[in-house]
């Protein structure tokens, strides 16, 4: 690629390259780390046993983005962990009532929602395979009722593990294991990535979005394309007016842009705006729509939009150095999210503020590319 | 406590009485730019009459003659009904001369209200006393 | 007979130990009010200890933000509220069997908020809680003095030149009555976006008569007609009014962009040396 040359102030060009050198060591040194894992992923990809060199790469991919899950929700529960010495301890799952027919499952890799009426019990979300059994302990203690359904907001690993346990333990009235819906793309990347035919969501749409009615409610799911992944669904219960997120918005870490599964910046924005479309706060930006988050606290509108503009705001940034020509590296020496570091950064984990800036750096200049 | 503060004392109270949210919400000199004015004439599309700001919506000429959609920043809705207008003084097609304080952002097409006058009948606001928001 | 009254006043229970909250109070302005109150020009960063990451967010900060539809009917969160215009009224919430103060509850006036103060050691709730404006506080007395903990407040600013206030913020007061006028010392700790704790003061009095404030009743609305989910910021360097209040009142910008440095004396000689340097 040529790279422009435009007309700027020095003072900004030194500026950039002399915080370029101490970033670059360590940029260089979280590549590596990235590197690293992606290596011993593919290594876990090859032992499983795929054959097809397409489904070695996604299998590895899958594996990737399995370990990215549940890297992410490990850095939000590094806390806890660190605390036990025994490593068969594992923090208990903690449950929320939002509102309405709708409670939160918090500990299990992703935040899952599980919605309880007289028709049953539905899951958006099944967590990690490990903590399954602890996940259904938990859906027991809110309904005896047969779990119908399962909704899968994305397909890693952290929100997807316990698919094949819960919907086993469910039933569907026509008495197959409770079906699993998602879009249509998370089916067929879980596919391609080896997934045991029972944990994959079986039930899937292509469409915009779907809508049944369900324990006295009706149930919206939306598709957003090309955001944390190129299959993600936004879960809206209307009567509980509770929006489920999913991999669309956290509290603990910059959006994650799974670019090998689909993701996009852009489409990740647009996610957070219908996602506004949807919540209507009950009193002075307080309350009224709540929104389980993919990972973090229960959140209502005000929390949705500071991560809005958040995104919007480092978006613009890194687009308009990409207009001036900067390289990633010069990217990151600018630090464009600087204002948001300390407390979405997780320095340390996997989705740190470097890999955030260069998943957008890169889906931007795509798109420039293409033009 | 001497003369001069007896007097200053109470009005600084009353003043902390009469001070609503408007002024709250965000700076008026950061806003706006308070050492210019601009005058536009032209039709009332919607009043806003509302808090945290009312708005006058008027399509208008910009300096370039363009009709453009001028939203004009007024005062919350409890403080301009203390002041006697209330949500039926104006209504869509009547025809306005506004003058305020061009926002800083001429992009945005937006001036705080100084003085407003209809056509039509000479309604006004903005010269008498007490006429101000914040 | 004076037996008998001794006795009916032995029998009685102690009376209340704390000073009485209860009343409306209205804020007094003599310090910063230009800033508390009407507003200045964009670019008053003095007197906050931000660190590099307020900056950034300063910088980008368009005052015009607020017009977005989202952002409208957003009020001021617990650090930041005092600062402002405000009446409130506090009252006590007792046990009706033992009298034991439960909860201080209050109501600010300015965008008609509510606040409860937790009396009965009631813990913080847990981290996946939802957050609100006004936070979740708990409260004890030492002494004469209400010192009151609060956590879980939303993310707002600190000032309306646009230095944020974090979602991780931690918010102690101190409420310290005097005859009809009270002192309330705010402390808050900010991990995102303060060098070092953030302390204000301002004083309320006492209202013989009741809240005056209007009705707030916020309403959404397209104000200025703009594309939705079209936020305004300012790219890194290019926020044009950001050396306004610099300029204003003839300081180094260097001097009202310097944080927790600048808030000391021993910041003097080097404001002195940065205007002579800027004379020059």
């Amino acid at each position: 690629m040529t790279r422009r040359c435009h007309a700027r102030p020095a003072g900004d060009a030194r500026a950039e390259r002399d915080a370029g050198s101490k970033r670059n060591a360590q940029a260089a040194g979280e590549k590596g780390a990235a590197r690293d894992a992606r290596a011993r992923i593919a290594a876990h990809g090859a032992a499983t046993g795929t054959t097809s060199r397409r489904a070695t790469h996604s299998a590895a991919a899958f594996a990737a983005l399995a370990a990215l899950g549940q890297s992410v929700d490990a850095a939000a529960q590094a806390a806890n962990a660190a605390r036990t010495r025994d490593a068969r301890v594992r923090p208990p799952i903690e449950t929320v009532h939002v509102q309405g027919n709708v409670y939160m499952l918090v500990g299990a890799g992703g935040n899952i929602a599980v919605q309880i009426g007289s028709d049953g019990v539905l899951v958006v979300d099944t967590g990690t395979a490990e903590r399954s059994g602890d996940v259904l302990a938990a859906i027991r203690q809110l309904s005896n009722g047969p779990i119908r359904w399962i909704v899968n907001t994305h397909l890693h690993a952290d929100h997807t593990g316990g698919n094949e346990a819960i919907s086993q333990a469910g039933m569907t009235v026509n008495g197959n294991p409770a079906a699993i819906i998602a879009h249509e793309n998370v089916l067929t990347r879980m596919s391609e990535a080896g997934a045991p035919v029972t944990a994959l969501p079986l039930n899937t749409f292509f469409e915009d979005r779907r809508d049944f009615y369900f324990n006295g409610e009706a149930v919206f799911l939306y598709h957003v394309p090309t955001a944390h992944t190129d299959g993600d669904v936004i879960v809206h219960f209307r009567g509980s007016d509770v929006v489920v997120a999913g991999g669309l918005f956290s509290t603990t870490h910059y959006p994650v842009i799974d670019a090998n599964s689909g993701g996009g910046i852009d489409g990740f924005i647009d996610g957070l705006n219908l996602i506004l479309d949807l919540t209507v706060p009950a009193y002075l930006q307080e309350g009224g729509t709540y929104v389980i988050p993919g990972h973090g606290r229960l959140s209502d509108e005000a929390d949705v939009v500071e991560y809005r503009d958040m995104t919007l705001f480092i978006r613009d940034r890194i687009a308009h150095m990409i207009e001036r020509g900067l390289s990633l590296e010069e990217v990151l020496a600018a630090r464009p999210a600087l204002d948001y570091d300390t407390r979405y950064g997780n320095e340390g984990g996997p989705w740190t503020s470097a890999a955030f800036i260069e998943a957008v750096y890169r889906d931007l200049q795509r798109k420039v590319g293409s033009r | 406590m001497t003369a001069a503060l007896r007097i200053a004392f109470p009005a600084l109270v009353l003043a902390a009485l009469t001070v609503g949210t408007a002024s709250a919400h965000h700076s008026f000199t950061a806003t706006y730019f308070e050492d210019r004015t601009i005058e536009i004439e032209g039709k009332l599309l919607q009043f806003l009459f509302r808090n945290p700001h009312s708005f006058v919506h008027v399509e208008a000429p910009d300096e370039n003659g363009e009709l453009r959609r001028w939203a004009v920043e007024w005062g919350g809705a409890g403080q301009l009904s203390g002041q006697g207008v209330t949500s039926q003084t104006l209504r869509p097609g009547d025809v306005v001369t506004i003058t305020g304080n061009p926002g800083r952002n001429a992009s945005d097409y937006r001036i705080r209200m100084l003085y407003l006058r209809r056509n039509s009948d000479g309604f006004d606001w903005g010269r008498r006393p007490g006429e101000t928001f914040d | 007979m004076r037996a008998l009254a001794f006795l009916l006043l032995a029998a009685a229970g102690p009376a209340a130990a704390q000073l009485s909250l209860s009343g409306e109070w209205v804020g007094r302005y003599h310090e910063d009010f230009a800033d508390r109150i009407p507003g200045d020009v964009q670019g008053d960063f003095t007197g906050v200890p931000m660190n590099d990451a307020a900056r950034r967010y300063a910088e980008a900060f368009d005052v015009t933000r607020v017009a977005v539809l989202e952002h409208q009917c957003q009020p001021y969160n617990a650090p930041h509220i005092y600062r402002g215009p405000l009446q409130f009224r506090i009252w006590e919430e007792k046990d009706p069997a033992t009298q034991q103060i439960i909860a201080y509850r209050k109501y600010l006036g300015t965008y008609q908020q509510w606040r409860t103060i937790w009396m009965d050691g009631r813990p913080h709730p847990p981290e996946h809680a939802p957050h609100t404006f006004m936070g979740f506080s708990t409260g004890e007395w030492h002494g004469d003095i209400l010192t009151v903990t609060t956590t879980h407040i939303k993310k707002e600013f600190y000032r309306r030149s646009g230095i944020p206030s974090s979602d991780r913020t931690t918010m102690i007061e101190h409420y310290i009555r005097h005859g009809n006028l009270l002192s309330h010392v705010v402390i808050v700790t900010d991990p995102d976006y303060l060098t070092e704790p953030y302390i204000t003061s301002q004083e309320f009095v006492l209202m013989e008569r009741g809240n005056q404030n209007w009705l707030y009743n916020c309403e959404y609305a397209m104000e200025v007609p703009k594309p939705k989910n079209d936020v305004p910021h300012y790219l890194p360097g290019e926020n044009p009014f950001i050396r306004d209040f610099a300029d204003k009142f003839g300081l180094p910008f260097e001097a009202v962009w310097a944080g927790a440095e600048a808030m000391y004396p021993e910041y003097m000689p080097t404001v002195e040396a940065l205007m002579h340097g800027q004379a020059q």
